[in-house]
């Protein structure tokens, strides 16, 4: 139980968590939102929901990760919802938006959700898969498939993309 | 990496990372979406409010003890010639670097109305820089009384007299036949008396022959009746009144 703190969230806790790690936040936040806007804003609304919700934490998680639950769960607030979709349509349809940054990230955009979380939780965030777990409220066994699946749909995909 | 990361996806994220953008963090606007940015200004106000109410209680303590001050001046203990009205602050000046105040007051102690004066040097007043005394209200034609001190300190010798109010100068006559001239300071509203005042440094030892208040047109309106005044020098007794003039 090294890991886990169990001492209260203060307001200082947090904001010393928001001053060192916004930029972390914010990259997986825009991946998740779809636009850099949407993603400041989901970081921003997720510190608020977690200073507000400061006197519910129960010291299950690393405070780090009981806020990563909530600026994700901000930044999936703030994207569009869409009907799940694949194909060419879906693609161009979020293209024009502007919500794709690159190719890598239109595939990425046509992985379930859990998927893209999860690969964005562990490659942009760093987050180890315990916390990854935690964020998503799935146990540790189902991050590592996920990301199996992630990462085999992946390349799937790039191997189908015309060169 | 764990058993399950995939290294060819993590260097295609990690290549595919957007750019980091120059966003400064804003903790405020959280605060402030959280609700509790007024808290936080409430709590900074009930600090400031403390803060202001230190500071006006320290405030009303040393307005206090001024008026306490005000109320204990030193020339006010021991003498039976009590205020009929309050002290007054007359002028406040310097010589030779050397603050003082000059303050009179009303006094019905003996029969007929007086004027008290007194002159207090700005730091560590002595019995010999400070000047206490009580005259008879002066008017034109009437010897007036006056005091000095400055013996034996740093503080220079100074003459101190109440005058008549037609008295805008004064000039004071030394025994070497030197002559000292000075304006005389009108006595402020709140004394209710139609007189001015007469403070002016002296050289050293000085011997008073005379002091004479002099109007607009420099015409004698009332004089001391100083004869052959001893000087002040160290060693020697600070003046004393001429006759028909009380000092406490």
């Amino acid at each position: 139980m090294s890991n886990r703190v169990s001492a209260a969230v203060t307001v200082e806790k947090l904001e010393q968590l928001y001053r060192s790690d916004f930029h972390r936040y914010l990259r997986v936040a825009e991946a998740i939102a779809g636009n850099p806007d949407s993603g400041l804003d989901a970081v921003q609304e997720g510190f608020a929901r977690a200073l507000r919700h400061r006197l519910d934490f129960r010291g299950e998680a690393q405070i780090s990760t009981w806020v990563w639950t909530c600026v994700v769960n901000a930044a999936k607030s703030a994207r569009p919802r869409r009907e799940p979709s694949i194909g060419e349509e879906a693609l161009e349809a979020e293209a024009e938006e502007g919500r794709l940054s690159s190719g890598l990230g239109s595939l990425i955009a046509l992985l379930p959700e859990r998927q893209r979380l999860a690969l964005f939780l562990r490659y942009y965030a760093d987050l180890d898969y315990r916390s990854i777990a935690e964020v998503l409220g799935v146990e540790i066994g189902t991050v590592g498939a996920t990301l199996n699946k992630a990462h085999a749909a992946l390349r799937r995909q790039l191997e189908e993309v015309p060169k | 990496m764990t058993a399950y990361d995939d290294p060819f996806v993590g260097e295609l994220l990690a290549s595919d990372i957007p750019e980091r953008r120059e966003i400064t963090p804003d903790w405020a606007n959280v605060l402030h979406r959280a609700g509790l940015r007024e808290q936080w200004h409430l709590k900074l106000s009930r600090r400031r409010l403390l803060i202001a109410l230190a500071a006006i209680l320290v405030a009303v303590l040393v307005s206090a003890l001024a008026v306490s001050a005000e109320n204990d001046w030193w020339f006010l203990r021991g003498t039976k010639a009590t205020p009929t009205g309050g002290v007054v602050v007359v002028a406040t000046g310097t010589w030779e670097g050397h603050g003082w105040t000059l303050t009179a007051y009303r006094t019905n102690f003996n029969p007929g109305e007086e004027v008290c004066l007194a002159l207090t040097p700005e730091e560590s007043p002595g019995p010999r820089r400070r000047q206490f005394f009580c005259g008879m209200i002066p008017v034109p034609s009437e010897p007036f009384s006056f005091g000095g001190a400055g013996m034996g300190s740093d503080f220079p010798n100074y003459v101190l007299a109440p005058v008549p109010g037609e008295a805008t100068n004064a000039r004071i006559e030394l025994t070497d036949g030197e002559t000292i001239e000075a304006k005389t300071i009108p006595a402020p509203a709140e004394l209710g008396l139609p007189i001015r005042f007469l403070a002016t440094p002296l050289p050293e030892c000085p011997s008073l022959e005379n002091i004479a208040a002099l109007d607009d047109q420099n015409k004698v309106v009332a004089q001391s009746g100083v004869l052959h005044q001893a000087g002040t020098c160290p060693g020697e007794h600070p003046w004393l009144p001429p006759p028909g003039v009380r000092n406490r």
